[in-house]
Protein backbone atom coordinates (compact mmCIF):
# COMPACT_ATOMS: atom_id res chain seq x y z
CA UNK A 1 0.00 0.00 0.00
CA UNK A 2 1.72 3.56 -1.10
CA UNK A 3 2.28 5.95 1.64
CA UNK A 4 0.78 9.58 1.11
CA UNK A 5 3.81 12.35 -0.02
CA UNK A 6 2.51 14.98 1.80
CA UNK A 7 2.25 15.07 5.46
CA UNK A 8 1.79 18.73 5.83
CA UNK A 9 0.89 20.03 8.56
CA UNK A 10 1.44 16.76 10.74
CA UNK A 11 5.21 16.42 9.82
CA UNK A 12 7.68 17.39 6.96
CA UNK A 13 8.01 13.78 5.74
CA UNK A 14 6.08 10.39 6.47
CA UNK A 15 6.51 9.68 10.27
CA UNK A 16 5.88 6.18 10.20
CA UNK A 17 8.02 4.68 7.03
CA UNK A 18 8.08 1.44 6.15
CA UNK A 19 6.75 -1.52 3.76
CA UNK A 20 4.78 -4.01 5.79
CA UNK A 21 3.81 -5.97 3.22
CA UNK A 22 7.62 -6.42 2.62
CA UNK A 23 8.40 -6.93 5.88
CA UNK A 24 6.26 -10.36 6.05
CA UNK A 25 7.24 -11.70 3.29
CA UNK A 26 10.90 -11.51 4.19
CA UNK A 27 9.66 -12.62 7.70
CA UNK A 28 8.33 -15.77 5.34
CA UNK A 29 11.48 -16.27 3.70
CA UNK A 30 13.83 -16.27 7.16
CA UNK A 31 11.20 -18.68 8.46
CA UNK A 32 11.57 -20.53 5.12
CA UNK A 33 15.82 -20.73 5.71
CA UNK A 34 15.04 -21.73 9.22
CA UNK A 35 12.43 -24.22 8.36
CA UNK A 36 15.52 -25.52 5.71
CA UNK A 37 18.25 -25.45 8.21
CA UNK A 38 16.49 -27.86 10.55
CA UNK A 39 15.59 -30.47 8.00
CA UNK A 40 19.08 -30.31 6.82
CA UNK A 41 20.53 -30.80 10.24
CA UNK A 42 18.19 -33.57 10.86
CA UNK A 43 19.07 -34.98 7.14
CA UNK A 44 22.62 -34.55 8.18
CA UNK A 45 22.24 -36.40 11.95
CA UNK A 46 20.33 -39.61 10.02
CA UNK A 47 24.36 -39.81 8.04
CA UNK A 48 25.74 -40.54 11.36
CA UNK A 49 24.44 -44.05 12.12
CA UNK A 50 25.56 -47.53 11.60
CA UNK A 51 23.00 -48.59 9.60
CA UNK A 52 24.30 -45.54 6.93
CA UNK A 53 27.85 -46.41 7.39
CA UNK A 54 29.29 -48.82 9.66
CA UNK A 55 33.36 -49.15 9.18
CA UNK A 56 36.09 -47.20 10.31
CA UNK A 57 36.19 -44.97 7.56
CA UNK A 58 31.93 -44.28 8.35
CA UNK A 59 32.97 -43.74 12.04
CA UNK A 60 35.76 -41.40 11.09
CA UNK A 61 32.79 -39.68 8.32
CA UNK A 62 30.18 -39.42 11.21
CA UNK A 63 32.71 -37.37 13.43
CA UNK A 64 33.07 -34.89 9.90
CA UNK A 65 29.17 -34.69 9.54
CA UNK A 66 28.18 -34.51 13.17
CA UNK A 67 30.74 -31.34 13.43
CA UNK A 68 28.91 -30.04 10.90
CA UNK A 69 25.66 -30.74 11.50
CA UNK A 70 25.92 -28.88 14.65
CA UNK A 71 27.39 -25.90 13.24
CA UNK A 72 24.86 -25.52 10.87
CA UNK A 73 21.97 -26.13 13.43
CA UNK A 74 23.66 -23.36 15.41
CA UNK A 75 22.88 -20.86 12.26
CA UNK A 76 19.22 -21.88 12.60
CA UNK A 77 18.23 -19.47 15.84
CA UNK A 78 19.51 -16.87 14.54
CA UNK A 79 16.95 -17.45 11.13
CA UNK A 80 14.15 -18.37 13.28
CA UNK A 81 14.52 -15.28 15.93
CA UNK A 82 14.77 -12.87 12.42
CA UNK A 83 11.98 -14.39 11.11
CA UNK A 84 10.22 -14.26 14.24
CA UNK A 85 11.05 -10.93 15.03
CA UNK A 86 9.79 -9.73 11.50
CA UNK A 87 6.35 -12.01 11.22
CA UNK A 88 5.38 -13.66 8.83
CA UNK A 89 2.08 -11.74 8.40
CA UNK A 90 -0.08 -8.41 9.34
CA UNK A 91 -2.35 -9.70 11.38
CA UNK A 92 0.32 -11.74 13.72
CA UNK A 93 2.38 -10.70 16.66
CA UNK A 94 5.73 -9.43 14.95
CA UNK A 95 6.91 -6.37 13.98
CA UNK A 96 5.38 -6.24 10.33
CA UNK A 97 1.51 -6.43 11.88
CA UNK A 98 3.04 -3.75 14.43
CA UNK A 99 4.17 -1.26 11.30
CA UNK A 100 0.81 -1.84 9.43
CA UNK A 101 -0.79 -1.15 12.84
CA UNK A 102 0.91 1.87 13.42
CA UNK A 103 0.81 3.12 9.90
CA UNK A 104 -2.88 3.01 9.71
CA UNK A 105 -3.13 4.71 12.52
CA UNK A 106 -0.62 7.47 11.43
CA UNK A 107 -3.08 7.96 8.65
CA UNK A 108 -5.75 8.19 10.58
CA UNK A 109 -4.28 10.98 12.34
CA UNK A 110 -3.24 12.84 8.80
CA UNK A 111 -7.29 12.55 7.68
CA UNK A 112 -8.44 13.89 11.05
CA UNK A 113 -5.52 17.06 11.12
CA UNK A 114 -5.79 18.11 7.55
CA UNK A 115 -9.84 18.27 8.09
CA UNK A 116 -8.58 20.19 11.49
CA UNK A 117 -6.28 22.20 10.03
CA UNK A 118 -8.10 23.40 6.84
CA UNK A 119 -10.93 24.72 9.16
CA UNK A 120 -8.61 26.17 11.27
CA UNK A 121 -7.32 28.70 8.56
CA UNK A 122 -10.45 29.15 7.69
CA UNK A 123 -11.99 30.34 11.16
CA UNK A 124 -8.78 32.00 11.68
CA UNK A 125 -8.79 34.37 8.76
CA UNK A 126 -12.45 35.01 9.96
CA UNK A 127 -11.11 35.97 13.67
CA UNK A 128 -8.45 37.86 11.90
CA UNK A 129 -10.94 40.13 9.92
CA UNK A 130 -13.17 40.58 13.08
CA UNK A 131 -10.20 41.56 15.00
CA UNK A 132 -8.59 44.50 12.85
CA UNK A 133 -6.71 41.90 10.59
CA UNK A 134 -4.90 40.58 13.24
CA UNK A 135 -5.32 37.21 14.79
CA UNK A 136 -6.40 37.40 18.22
CA UNK A 137 -3.90 35.25 19.95
CA UNK A 138 -3.52 35.95 24.13
CA UNK A 139 0.18 37.69 25.20
CA UNK A 140 2.11 39.84 22.27
CA UNK A 141 0.84 40.18 18.86
CA UNK A 142 1.81 37.73 15.99
CA UNK A 143 4.80 38.72 14.50
CA UNK A 144 3.94 35.77 11.30
CA UNK A 145 3.75 37.11 7.64
CA UNK A 146 1.38 34.64 7.29
CA UNK A 147 -1.52 35.24 9.68
CA UNK A 148 -3.46 32.92 7.97
CA UNK A 149 -1.34 30.10 8.96
CA UNK A 150 -2.50 28.88 13.01
CA UNK A 151 0.33 28.95 15.56
CA UNK A 152 1.60 26.06 16.91
CA UNK A 153 4.01 25.68 19.67
CA UNK A 154 7.28 23.72 20.39
CA UNK A 155 5.16 20.43 20.67
CA UNK A 156 3.29 21.06 17.43
CA UNK A 157 0.11 21.55 18.97
CA UNK A 158 -1.79 24.70 18.20
CA UNK A 159 -1.90 28.63 20.15
CA UNK A 160 -5.62 28.75 21.13
CA UNK A 161 -7.42 32.13 20.08
CA UNK A 162 -8.53 34.30 23.06
CA UNK A 163 -11.39 36.50 22.60
CA UNK A 164 -11.10 39.47 24.40
CA UNK A 165 -13.99 40.15 26.92
CA UNK A 166 -17.52 42.17 25.26
CA UNK A 167 -15.79 41.45 22.01
CA UNK A 168 -17.85 41.55 18.61
CA UNK A 169 -19.86 37.98 19.00
CA UNK A 170 -18.67 37.57 15.02
CA UNK A 171 -15.14 37.48 16.56
CA UNK A 172 -16.16 35.59 19.90
CA UNK A 173 -17.75 32.79 17.40
CA UNK A 174 -15.08 32.36 15.31
CA UNK A 175 -12.38 32.14 18.25
CA UNK A 176 -14.59 29.28 19.73
CA UNK A 177 -14.94 27.43 16.28
CA UNK A 178 -11.17 27.82 15.69
CA UNK A 179 -10.10 26.54 19.26
CA UNK A 180 -12.55 23.34 18.98
CA UNK A 181 -10.73 22.46 15.35
CA UNK A 182 -7.55 23.12 17.44
CA UNK A 183 -8.39 20.37 19.86
CA UNK A 184 -9.52 18.00 16.91
CA UNK A 185 -5.83 19.06 15.71
CA UNK A 186 -4.23 18.49 19.12
CA UNK A 187 -6.26 14.59 18.91
CA UNK A 188 -4.73 14.16 15.67
CA UNK A 189 -1.35 15.44 16.71
CA UNK A 190 -1.30 13.04 19.80
CA UNK A 191 -2.67 9.96 17.94
CA UNK A 192 0.27 10.57 15.32
CA UNK A 193 2.47 10.42 18.21
CA UNK A 194 0.79 7.18 19.40
CA UNK A 195 1.39 5.40 16.18
CA UNK A 196 5.27 6.80 15.81
CA UNK A 197 5.47 4.77 20.01
CA UNK A 198 4.16 1.63 18.62
CA UNK A 199 5.94 1.57 15.86
CA UNK A 200 9.30 2.70 18.03
CA UNK A 201 8.51 0.06 20.42
CA UNK A 202 7.77 -2.73 17.98
CA UNK A 203 11.00 -1.63 16.30
CA UNK A 204 13.05 -2.56 19.26
CA UNK A 205 11.40 -5.55 20.88
CA UNK A 206 12.23 -6.88 16.86
CA UNK A 207 15.74 -5.79 17.52
CA UNK A 208 16.49 -6.71 20.96
CA UNK A 209 15.07 -10.09 19.92
CA UNK A 210 17.75 -10.25 16.87
CA UNK A 211 20.26 -8.76 18.27
CA UNK A 212 19.82 -11.62 21.36
CA UNK A 213 19.92 -14.43 19.06
CA UNK A 214 23.28 -12.78 17.39
CA UNK A 215 24.79 -12.54 20.59
CA UNK A 216 24.18 -16.47 21.93
CA UNK A 217 25.03 -18.29 18.91
CA UNK A 218 28.48 -17.50 18.72
CA UNK A 219 28.74 -17.00 15.11
CA UNK A 220 28.90 -13.41 14.63
CA UNK A 221 32.53 -11.71 13.25
CA UNK A 222 34.46 -10.39 15.43
CA UNK A 223 34.75 -6.59 14.43
CA UNK A 224 36.32 -3.20 16.33
CA UNK A 225 39.03 -1.72 16.98
CA UNK A 226 40.84 -4.37 19.33
CA UNK A 227 40.02 -7.37 16.81
CA UNK A 228 41.40 -5.23 13.79
CA UNK A 229 44.89 -4.80 15.88
CA UNK A 230 45.03 -8.23 16.61
CA UNK A 231 43.86 -9.60 13.59
CA UNK A 232 46.56 -7.28 11.90
CA UNK A 233 49.45 -8.17 14.28
CA UNK A 234 48.70 -11.74 13.72
CA UNK A 235 48.53 -10.91 9.90
CA UNK A 236 52.51 -9.77 10.02
CA UNK A 237 53.48 -12.23 12.21
CA UNK A 238 52.57 -14.68 9.75
CA UNK A 239 54.24 -12.87 7.12
CA UNK A 240 57.14 -12.47 8.99
CA UNK A 241 57.17 -16.27 9.58
CA UNK A 242 56.57 -17.18 5.93
CA UNK A 243 60.03 -14.89 5.05
CA UNK A 244 61.59 -16.40 7.91
CA UNK A 245 60.88 -20.41 6.32
CA UNK A 246 61.13 -19.52 2.56
CA UNK B 1 38.68 -51.56 12.26
CA UNK B 2 36.91 -54.10 14.01
CA UNK B 3 35.98 -55.93 11.20
CA UNK B 4 32.49 -54.89 10.34
CA UNK B 5 32.08 -53.27 7.39
CA UNK B 6 28.37 -51.82 6.23
CA UNK B 7 27.81 -49.15 3.91
CA UNK B 8 24.70 -47.30 1.97
CA UNK B 9 26.18 -47.12 -1.31
CA UNK B 10 23.13 -44.99 -2.54
CA UNK B 11 23.36 -43.04 0.29
CA UNK B 12 26.50 -41.66 0.37
CA UNK B 13 26.33 -41.02 -3.40
CA UNK B 14 23.13 -39.10 -2.45
CA UNK B 15 25.11 -37.03 -0.27
CA UNK B 16 27.51 -34.93 -1.92
CA UNK B 17 24.37 -33.64 -4.36
CA UNK B 18 22.50 -33.02 -1.51
CA UNK B 19 25.42 -30.72 0.65
CA UNK B 20 25.91 -28.84 -2.63
CA UNK B 21 22.57 -27.98 -1.96
CA UNK B 22 22.77 -26.96 1.79
CA UNK B 23 25.75 -25.35 1.02
CA UNK B 24 23.38 -23.18 -1.50
CA UNK B 25 21.04 -22.84 0.86
CA UNK B 26 22.97 -21.04 3.65
CA UNK B 27 24.95 -18.84 0.85
CA UNK B 28 21.44 -17.89 -0.52
CA UNK B 29 20.02 -17.04 3.37
CA UNK B 30 21.56 -13.27 2.73
CA UNK B 31 19.93 -12.68 -0.25
CA UNK B 32 15.77 -12.14 -0.78
CA UNK B 33 16.27 -9.49 2.41
CA UNK B 34 15.73 -6.04 0.91
CA UNK B 35 18.98 -4.15 0.17
CA UNK B 36 19.40 -1.92 2.63
CA UNK B 37 16.49 -2.23 4.60
CA UNK B 38 14.23 0.80 4.07
CA UNK B 39 10.89 -1.25 3.74
CA UNK B 40 11.50 -1.55 7.43
CA UNK B 41 11.08 1.58 8.54
CA UNK B 42 13.45 1.50 11.29
CA UNK B 43 17.68 2.03 10.77
CA UNK B 44 17.84 0.13 14.49
CA UNK B 45 16.18 -2.72 13.31
CA UNK B 46 17.72 -2.75 9.61
CA UNK B 47 20.92 -2.63 10.99
CA UNK B 48 20.36 -5.96 13.14
CA UNK B 49 18.75 -8.09 10.38
CA UNK B 50 21.48 -7.17 8.54
CA UNK B 51 23.82 -7.98 11.05
CA UNK B 52 22.03 -11.05 11.49
CA UNK B 53 21.95 -12.45 8.01
CA UNK B 54 25.41 -11.01 6.94
CA UNK B 55 27.34 -10.79 10.13
CA UNK B 56 28.74 -13.97 9.93
CA UNK B 57 30.89 -14.34 7.08
CA UNK B 58 33.76 -15.73 8.68
CA UNK B 59 31.94 -18.73 10.28
CA UNK B 60 30.02 -19.42 7.24
CA UNK B 61 33.21 -19.55 5.20
CA UNK B 62 33.93 -22.34 7.45
CA UNK B 63 31.05 -23.84 7.49
CA UNK B 64 30.91 -24.30 3.68
CA UNK B 65 34.55 -25.24 3.60
CA UNK B 66 33.76 -27.95 6.21
CA UNK B 67 29.70 -29.23 3.76
CA UNK B 68 32.28 -29.08 1.05
CA UNK B 69 34.80 -31.42 2.26
CA UNK B 70 32.17 -33.58 3.79
CA UNK B 71 30.44 -33.89 0.10
CA UNK B 72 34.04 -34.05 -1.48
CA UNK B 73 35.39 -37.06 1.22
CA UNK B 74 31.66 -38.89 0.62
CA UNK B 75 32.17 -39.26 -3.17
CA UNK B 76 35.56 -40.44 -2.98
CA UNK B 77 34.70 -43.48 -0.28
CA UNK B 78 31.61 -44.16 -2.56
CA UNK B 79 33.87 -44.14 -5.86
CA UNK B 80 36.96 -45.93 -3.62
CA UNK B 81 34.23 -48.43 -2.40
CA UNK B 82 32.74 -49.26 -5.64
CA UNK B 83 36.19 -49.74 -7.46
CA UNK B 84 37.31 -51.82 -4.55
CA UNK B 85 33.94 -53.69 -4.80
CA UNK B 86 34.76 -55.02 -8.64
CA UNK B 87 38.61 -55.43 -8.19
CA UNK B 88 37.37 -57.83 -5.12
CA UNK B 89 34.85 -59.45 -7.30
CA UNK B 90 36.96 -59.46 -10.18
CA UNK B 91 39.51 -61.48 -8.33
CA UNK B 92 37.27 -63.81 -6.78
CA UNK B 93 35.74 -64.43 -10.19
CA UNK B 94 39.30 -65.45 -11.24
CA UNK B 95 40.17 -67.58 -8.62
CA UNK B 96 37.13 -69.88 -8.87
CA UNK B 97 38.00 -70.00 -12.55
CA UNK B 98 34.31 -68.37 -13.58
CA UNK B 99 34.39 -67.12 -17.27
Amino acid sequence: MSRPADWTPLAAADPVPGDPVEVARVGRRLQQVADQISADVSWLRSLCTSRFWDSGAGREFHGQVDDAAARLARTHDRYLAAALALGSGLSGAGYAGALDRAQSLSLRALTQAQRAWSAMRAQLATAAAANEGCPPYAGTPSLTRLPAQPRLDSSGNPVPLVAPAGADPRLSDAVARYNASALEYRAANGRLADAIALRDEAAARATALIQAAIAADGLQDRTGLWHDITATVSGDTRRHDRKQCG
Amino acid sequence: MDGRLMADLGRIWQVSGRLSWVEREVSDASTGTGGDGAFLGSGELAAALQSCVNGWRSQREALLAQLSSVARLSALAASSYEKTDAQLAAVLEKAMGLP
